[in-house]
């Protein structure tokens, strides 16, 4: 008589579960329990969200560091002036920045079953449209 | 590397069974260590050029691989509340390093984590300033007009809205992975008796934690149930990795502004108004029969947070004459990153796209 295999057993164990929990959420997810419980979670998640950031900014108070907000403020600072720098540095259009090479790659199977002339179909100068040869 | 008790029960003898059962388990602990010692294996390392970064926005150029690229630049539109990192795992499962082989110019909108001073951010902000402005910057780049977006579940949204809406613009592919059309048919947004506001944290911002969560709680035994078969995996070295990639690609959700929360929450949630009509974005209406570009939209069979017929009303309502549906078997996730979507939506994806790039 085969031995029965318990990792077999436990993998069918775990998809049964898995595909019967997952089946009855499918089932009350417009419930109203449902959005309560979406509810509850976010209420509990924010309060302790709130509760955990007013000790850790007294924390930081008490030992002379800057708050998460004004880290947040600094870090907002920082990124308008790396925004603005952005802005200012002129758009690299002459000289790409990574090697470019010809756009003229056609799907295999077209090339295959109909070799490209020289000169014929939509056959496009090296670099594209309007863009310098690379 | 073939698990010992693959084989059937009956082929082995007790011996060998009690021999092979010991091996798992004590490679199974051997290898729990390991994974609780080192970090998650790096993901997006594909080379790349930040091209311009706003805020949460950041656009990268990929750099190419090939002697001879495609005309048509791609450009990926990813969803807002990940990082693009999941077009990108690793070699051999990248995506991204796979158009680049198969010679296509690739760039990719990415998001970082919004701050409070961007919790104002709405749909306009993201349809008509962050689209156009790395479309126009692709152009520059590429020195090409033409060009084909990516967008994948809340990036295909946006890419469609801006594809109705500037339908006499540049656009000449639209390809959209699973992305929800008819709202009402969606598990998430179905729920109507929680308090959206809630989740709008001080910051003005929606927490990561509150979106996992909700994502978690449409199918609850999705965690734990991964987690076992984690465990009766620990010993194979390629299912840690690729779980390790996936349970990242979770962690690294990002928050949302609350305003484009709402407006989402609002106007697709409540009204459907994607579908249904009536969704205006910066006072244009949003019509999808002006979508004239080509489109190609792969919907994952088995998908629970978009199921199939979430997505399948864009095909149909879109005014485009080359239009396609393609319907793989695979998950939210699976369709586009590891082992099936290699195997499965590349090279279909390629297939589509390479015809319609030159």
């Amino acid at each position: 008589m085969a031995l029965p295999d318990p990792f077999k057993l436990y993998r069918e164990a775990v998809t049964r579960f898995e595909n019967g929990v997952n089946a009855m959420a499918a089932r009350n997810i417009d419930s109203k329990e449902f959005g309560l419980v979406i509810d509850q979670y976010s209420r509990v998640a924010l309060g302790l969200q709130h509760l955990s950031q007013t000790s850790l900014e007294r924390l930081h108070k008490r030992m002379g560091l800057p708050s998460r907000a004004e880290v947040d403020a600094l870090a907002a600072s920082l990124r308008r002036v790396e925004d603005k720098l952005d802005q200012l540095l002129p758009v690299p259009t002459t000289t790409p920045i990574a090697p470019q090479p010809p756009r003229t790659r056609r799907p295999l199977a077209e090339v295959s079953q109909a070799p490209r002339k020289p000169g014929s179909g939509r056959k496009r100068k090296a670099g594209g449209d309007n863009e310098p040869a690379a | 590397m073939s698990r010992p008790h693959d084989s059937k029960p009956a082929d082995l003898s007790l011996t060998d069974r009690l021999c092979s059962e010991v091996s798992m388990m004590v490679q199974r602990g051997l290898k729990s260590l390991e994974y609780l010692s080192t970090p998650p294996p790096p993901v997006g390392l594909s080379a790349k050029t930040l091209l311009h970064r706003r805020g949460t926005l950041c656009l990268y150029h990929y750099h190419a691989t090939s002697d001879e690229i495609y005309r048509v630049p791609l450009l990926f539109v990813m969803a807002t509340t990940s990082k693009a990192a999941i077009f990108d795992l690793t070699k051999g499962q990248s995506l991204i390093e796979f158009l680049l082989a198969k010679g296509y110019d690739v760039y990719v909108m990415d998001w970082h984590a919004p701050s409070r001073e961007e919790s104002h951010l709405k749909l306009e902000h993201y349809v008509l300033d962050f689209i156009p402005d790395c479309v126009r910057r692709v152009q520059q780049t590429s020195g090409v007009q033409d060009i084909t977006l990516i967008g994948y579940c809340m990036g295909g949204v946006l890419a469609t809205l801006y594809a109705a809406l500037h339908f006499d613009g540049p656009l000449k592919n639209l390809v959209c992975f699973t992305t929800p059309v008819d709202w009402t048919k969606m598990p998430l947004a179905k729920q109507r008796h929680f308090n959206a506001e809630r989740l709008i944290n001080a910051a003005g911002l929606v927490p990561p934690e509150a979106i996992i969560k909700a994502i978690e709680l449409h199918r609850p035994a999705g965690r734990i149930a991964g987690q076992a078969r984690l465990w009766d995996n620990m010993w194979n070295d390629d299912y840690v990795r690729g779980y390790r990639m996936m349970a990242r690609f979770n962690d690294e959700t990002l928050p949302l502004p609350g305003e484009y929360f709402r407006q989402i929450h609002q106007e697709f949630g409540l009204k459907n108004s994607l579908y249904e009509g009536g969704l205006r974005i910066g006072g244009q209406e949003v019509d999808l029969k002006n979508i004239q570009a080509s489109l190609l939209h792969i919907i994952a069979q088995y998908d629970s947070l978009v199921p199939p017929d979430c997505a399948q009303p864009l095909v149909a309502r879109v005014g485009s004459h080359d239009k396609e549906e393609l319907m793989l078997p695979g998950g939210h996730v699976s369709l586009v990153a590891g082992p099936a979507a290699v195997k499965r939506m590349w090279p279909r994806l390629d297939h589509w796209l390479g015809g319609r790039s030159v």
